[in-house]
C-alpha cells in the first residue's frame, strides 16, 4: 500500500518538476518584461521538434538535447528582441495578445515544417524500474527529478552567485535604477527570455518520450505550469518551483485515488486549487501585493 | 471644418449595412447563409467580449466558455422543453450572465494576467466537464437539435429563416452595445480602464463596473452560443475548445478593441479566413493567422478602423492646411 | 574644456517641453547646484543628461562629444545619476545593491575595495549588508542610493534632492558624505535642491530654473545680490538660514 503510495508521490514529483520548469520560465519572463508569455510551451515544443531533428540527421541524443537548448536559447531572445519589446509599452492587453499570436505561430510552425504525425522521441532514461525498498518506481520518473533538480540548483547559482544573474534580476526589479548603474537592461530582457525558452525546451523533452512527440505536446503542461506561477505569485522563482510541485502532486495524488476525477477530469485540480488559493490571496502565495492603498 | 455629424452616420451606417445583410437571404445559396449565421453568432460573442476587454480593460479568455454554455443551454432547453427562438435565446442570455456574473467576482480582485489564467480555467474546463455530465450535455456524442421548424406564414427556407435571426440579432447586439459604450455607463466603464484609481476617485463603483461588464459579455457570449447552436443543428464538446476563447479574442483584436461595430469585421475575419486560409495548407494558415494576430497588434493596437480614421483625419490636416496657404 | 557642456537643451514630455533652451557648463572638479521651485524643470534637467528622457532640442557634450542615447551607456560612460526617489532595487540586498552599482566595473580587487570604504564610510550600511534593501529607512536608502552610484567610480554625479523627506539630523549625515566626496577631487557634481542654503553649503555655484529656463547663474554672494532672483532662489519650501 504505502510502495503504492511512494509511486505515485514520485511520479507526481516528476511531473511536478516539469511543470516547475515551464512555471519557472514564466515567472522569469514575468519578471523580466512584466508580461505572461502563454506561448512558452509552444515555444518549448518547437525547439523539442527541432532537438528531434538533430538526432534523427545523425547527431546523438545527449548532443541533440545540447544543441537544441542552445537554439532555444537564440529563438527565446530573438522573439523578446523581435516581437515583445516593440509592444512592451503599448499595455498588458496587447502584449497578452501577442504572446496569443506568438502561441498559434509555434503551434501550427511545427506541423508545417514537420507533418502532423505522432513521433517517438528517444527517453534519455530507458523503461527501466528502479526498485526502493519494495517500490518500483520508474527510472525515468527519477530520472526528470535528477535533471531538474540539478538544473534547478545550477539556474539558482547563475541568478544568486554570478554578476550576470545579479544583473539580470536588478533589471527585472528595476529597470530604471539598473540601467543608470550601467546595467544593459534591454540585453538582460533577452537572456531572461532565453533562460526561459530553453526551460521550456528541456521540460518538452523530458516528457516527449512519454507523451510522444506532436504540436499539442505543451497544451496540457502549459495550463498546469500557469496555474502553477500563479500559485507562486508570479514574481517569485522559487514560488513557481514549489507551485509547480505541489500542483503535480496533488493532480496525481487525486487523479489516482479519487474515484471521481480520474484522468479526464484532473485537470481541473489544479484550476481549483488555483482559484481556492486567489481567493484568500489575489496574488499568489509568495506574490508580492501589487496594490496600493489609495 | 466638415463636420459630419457622427451619429448620423452611425446610424445611416448600420442600417444600410442591415438592410444589405437581410437581401442576402434572397440570394445566397445555403451553405454561405449557414455560413453568415455562424459569423452572426461570432459576431454576437465578440460584441460581448469588446464589452469587457476593449471598453473595461479586463482580460478575458473565458468567452469561449459563454459560447459553449450557451450553446447547451439553447440545446437543452429546445430539445427537452421545446421553447420558442426567442424564448429560448432569452432564458440562455440570463442563464450564462448570471454565470457570468459569478465568475466575474473574482475578477474584482485579480489583476490582468490572473483573471486572464482564471478565464483561460474556464475555457479549458469545458471539453471535460461536457463530456463527463452526460446526463445534461449528451456527453461526448454531443445534443441534435433537430430541423428548424419554419412557422408557415414565413415564406422562407429553414436556412434562410435562420439567416434573418442571426443577422438581426447581431445588429441588435451591435446597436445596443454602442449605445450603452457612449452611455454614462459606458464612460464610466472606459474610466475604469484607462485608470482605475482615477475612476474610484471619481466615484464610480469600480466592483460593480467591472462584475456587470462580465456579466454583460457573459450574456452576448451565451446568446451568440445559441445562435450558433440553432444554425449549425448540433452541439458536441468538440466544437467548443479552449482555441475558440483565443478566435473571439482574435475577433476583438482584428475589428479594433474597444470598437463594437468592428466586432462585425472581426467576426467575418474569423469565420471565413481560416476557412480559406485551410484551403491552401492547413498549418501555414495557423502560422499566417498567428502572425496577422502580432501584426495587427503592433501596427494597429487599435484596429484597423481606428487606423483608418487616423490616416483621414491626417490626410485631411495636411490638406486643409496647404489650402489656406 | 568643461567635463558636460549643455547648449539650448529642451526636453519634456509628450507634447509639453519642460526645459526650454538651457545652457550650462560644468568642470571636472566643480560641484554646481541646480535651483528653484518645484516644477522648475531641475529633475527633468538630470533625467535628460543621464538619458532617461530624450531631449527635444539642443546639445549635450561630455568630455566634448555627443552623449548616446541608452542610459546604461550614458552610466558606462562615468555618468552616475542619483535619482529622486532614491532608486533603490527592491528584491535584492543592500550588497547587492551595491554590487549593481559597480556593474560596469571591471576590477574585482577595485570593487571590493570601493565596497570596503562605502561600508566605512557609512556603517549602518555594513550593519545591514545582507538584509533586503527595502528594510532600510528614507536616509539609510539615500546612503544607499549614494553609495551604488558612487560605486561606479563616476567623473560626474547628478544628486536629484539627497535631503528630500529627510529629519535634519539625517541630511546633515548624507550632506557630510557629499562635501567629503566632493573635497577627495576625484569628480564632479552636479545638485538639485530645493533648498538653496543646504545646497550652497556644499557647491560653489549654481544656476537658477525657473519654468524651465535659466534665469540667472552665479556664486552665492552673486545670486543673493540680485533681487529679481531671490525667490526663485529661495524655492518655495525648504530651509533657511
Amino acid at each position: 500500500m504505502l510502495e503504492g503510495l511512494l509511486q505515485v508521490v514520485i511520479d507526481g514529483c516528476a511531473s511536478g518538476a516539469i511543470y516547475a520548469a515551464v512555471a519557472l520560465a514564466l515567472a522569469l519572463v514575468y519578471k523580466s518584461s512584466g508580461i505572461v508569455n502563454f506561448a512558452q510551451g509552444e515555444m518549448g515544443m518547437f525547439c523539442t521538434f527541432i532537438t528531434w531533428w538533430l538526432n534523427q540527421q545523425g547527431l546523438g541524443l545527449a548532443a541533440a538535447i545540447a544543441a537544441g537548448l542552445a537554439i532555444a536559447f537564440l529563438v527565446g531572445a530573438m522573439v523578446e528582441r523581435l516581437f515583445i519589446r516593440p509592444v512592451a509599452s503599448y499595455g498588458e492587453f496587447p502584449a497578452v495578445l501577442t504572446t496569443l499570436g506568438l502561441f498559434l505561430v509555434f503551434n501550427e510552425l511545427a506541423p508545417w515544417l514537420w507533418g502532423p504525425e505522432n513521433r517517438a522521441f528517444p527517453s534519455l532514461f530507458g523503461n527501466g524500474v528502479l526498485a526502493i525498498g519494495a517500490a518500483r518506481v520508474s527510472a525515468e520518473s527519477v530520472g526528470i527529478l535528477v535533471v531538474m533538480v540539478a538544473v534547478g540548483s545550477l539556474f539558482f547559482l547563475v541568478m544568486h552567485k554570478t554578476k550576470l544573474g545579479l544583473g539580470m534580476r536588478a533589471a527585472a526589479a528595476n529597470a530604471t535604477s539598473s540601467s543608470l548603474s550601467g546595467v544593459p537592461a534591454p540585453r538582460m530582457f533577452m537572456l531572461g527570455w532565453g533562460f526561459a525558452t530553453a526551460l521550456a525546451t528541456l521540460a518538452g523533452v523530458l516528457i516527449a518520450p512519454r507523451l510522444f512527440l506532436d504540436a499539442s505536446l505543451m497544451l496540457g503542461v502549459i495550463v498546469y505550469a500557469l496555474a502553477a506561477a500563479a500559485l507562486g505569485g508570479f514574481t517569485s522563482l522559487a514560488g513557481a518551483v514549489v507551485g509547480g510541485l505541489v500542483i503535480g502532486i496533488v493532480e496525481t495524488l487525486a487523479s489516482n485515488y479519487v474515484e471521481f476525477i480520474g484522468s479526464d477530469l484532473k485537470i481541473l485540480v489544479p484550476l481549483t486549487v488555483l482559484l481556492v488559493v486567489l481567493i484568500f490571496r489575489p496574488t499568489g502565495l509568495f506574490g508580492k501585493s501589487a496594490e496600493r492603498a489609495v | 471644418m466638415m463636420n459630419v455629424r457622427p451619429d448620423a452616420l452611425r446610424w445611416l451606417l448600420t442600417a444600410a449595412l442591415t438592410a444589405m445583410a437581410l437581401s442576402g437571404a434572397a440570394g445566397l445559396g445555403s451553405f454561405y447563409l449557414g455560413q453568415i449565421t455562424v459569423a452572426a453568432a461570432y459576431c454576437i460573442a465578440i460584441v460581448g467580449l469588446n464589452i469587457v476587454v476593449g471598453v473595461t480593460g479586463q482580460v478575458s479568455l473565458a468567452q469561449g466558455a459563454f459560447f459553449a454554455i450557451g450553446a447547451y443551454a439553447t440545446a437543452i432547453l429546445r430539445v427537452r422543453y421545446g421553447l420558442s427562438f426567442p424564448v429560448a435565446l432569452l432564458a440562455t442570455g440570463v442563464v450564462t450572465s448570471l454565470i457570468g456574473f459569478v465568475a466575474g467576482l473574482p475578477a474584482l480582485r485579480l489583476r490582468g494576467h490572473y483573471l486572464a489564467i482564471v478565464t483561460l480555467g474556464l475555457s479549458v474546463a469545458v471539453v471535460p466537464v461536457a463530456n463527463r455530465w452526460s446526463s445534461l450535455t449528451g456527453g461526448g456524442a454531443g445534443l441534435n437539435l433537430g430541423q428548424v421548424r419554419v412557422p408557415p406564414w414565413i415564406g422562407l427556407s429553414p436556412e434562410q429563416y435562420l439567416y434573418v435571426w442571426g443577422v438581426m440579432l447581431a445588429a441588435a447586439a451591435v446597436v445596443i452595445a454602442s449605445r450603452v459604450a457612449r452611455s454614462p455607463l459606458g464612460i464610466a466603464m472606459s474610466a475604469v480602464r484607462d485608470n482605475e484609481i482615477a475612476a474610484m476617485g471619481m466615484g464610480v463603483d469600480v466592483r460593480w463596473v467591472k462584475t456587470g461588464a462580465f456579466a454583460a459579455s457573459a450574456f452576448f457570449g451565451g446568446v451568440g452560443g445559441g445562435v450558433f447552436a440553432l444554425s449549425v443543428g448540433f452541439v458536441a464538446p468538440e466544437n467548443f475548445l479552449p482555441t475558440l476563447s483565443l478566435l473571439l479574442l482574435v475577433g476583438v483584436v482584428i475589428g479594433g478593441s474597444g470598437s463594437v461595430p468592428g466586432s462585425i469585421l472581426g467576426a467575418l475575419f474569423v469565420q471565413f479566413v481560416p476557412d480559406y486560409a485551410a484551403a491552401l495548407d492547413k498549418h501555414l494558415a495557423g502560422v499566417f493567422f498567428g502572425a496577422a494576430i502580432i501584426v495587427f497588434i503592433r501596427f494597429m493596437p487599435e484596429g484597423p478602423l481606428a487606423a483608418l480614421a487616423a490616416l483621414y483625419s491626417t490626410g485631411h490636416r495636411l490638406f486643409f492646411k496647404r489650402r489656406s496657404t | 574644456m568643461s567635463l558636460l557642456r549643455l547648449e539650448q537643451l529642451s526636453s519634456g514630455y509628450r507634447n509639453a517641453d519642460i526645459l526650454r533652451n538651457v545652457s550650462m557648463e560644468i568642470g571636472a572638479h566643480e560641484c554646481v547646484a541646480v535651483l528653484g521651485a518645484n516644477g522648475a524643470g531641475k529633475t527633468t534637467l538630470l533625467r535628460t543628461i543621464s538619458g532617461l528622457l530624450r531631449p527635444s532640442r539642443g546639445v549635450i557634450e561630455y568630455r566634448g562629444s555627443r552623449l548616446p542615447e541608452a542610459p546604461h551607456r550614458i552610466a558606462a560612460l562615468g555618468v552616475a545619476h542619483v535619482p529622486e526617489g532614491r532608486g533603490t532595487i527592491a528584491g535584492l540586498t543592500v550588497e547587492e545593491n551595491l554590487r549593481v552599482g559597480a556593474y560596469t566595473q571591471r576590477s574585482r580587487t577595485q570593487v571590493e575595495a570601493d565596497l570596503a570604504q562605502c561600508y566605512e564610510r557609512f556603517p549602518i550600511l555594513d550593519e545591514y549588508r545582507h538584509r533586503p534593501a527595502t528594510y532600510l529607512s528614507g536616509g539609510e536608502q539615500q546612503m544607499l542610493a549614494l553609495s551604488r552610484a558612487l560605486m561606479a567610480r563616476p567623473t560626474l554625479l547628478l544628486l536629484d534632492e539627497p535631503s528630500f523627506g529627510l529629519a535634519p539630523k539625517i541630511v546633515h549625515l548624507v550632506y557630510e558624505a557629499i562635501r567629503r566626496v566632493i573635497a577627495e577631487g576625484h569628480l564632479a557634481v552636479l545638485l538639485v535642491e530645493q533648498s538653496a542654503e543646504l545646497a550652497m553649503s556644499a557647491a560653489s555655484r549654481a544656476y537658477v530654473l525657473k519654468h524651465g529656463e535659466v534665469v540667472g547663474a552665479g556664486s552665492r554672494e552673486e545670486l543673493r545680490g540680485s533681487p529679481g532672483l531671490s525667490d526663485a532662489y529661495l524655492g518655495t519650501t525648504g530651509y533657511h538660514a
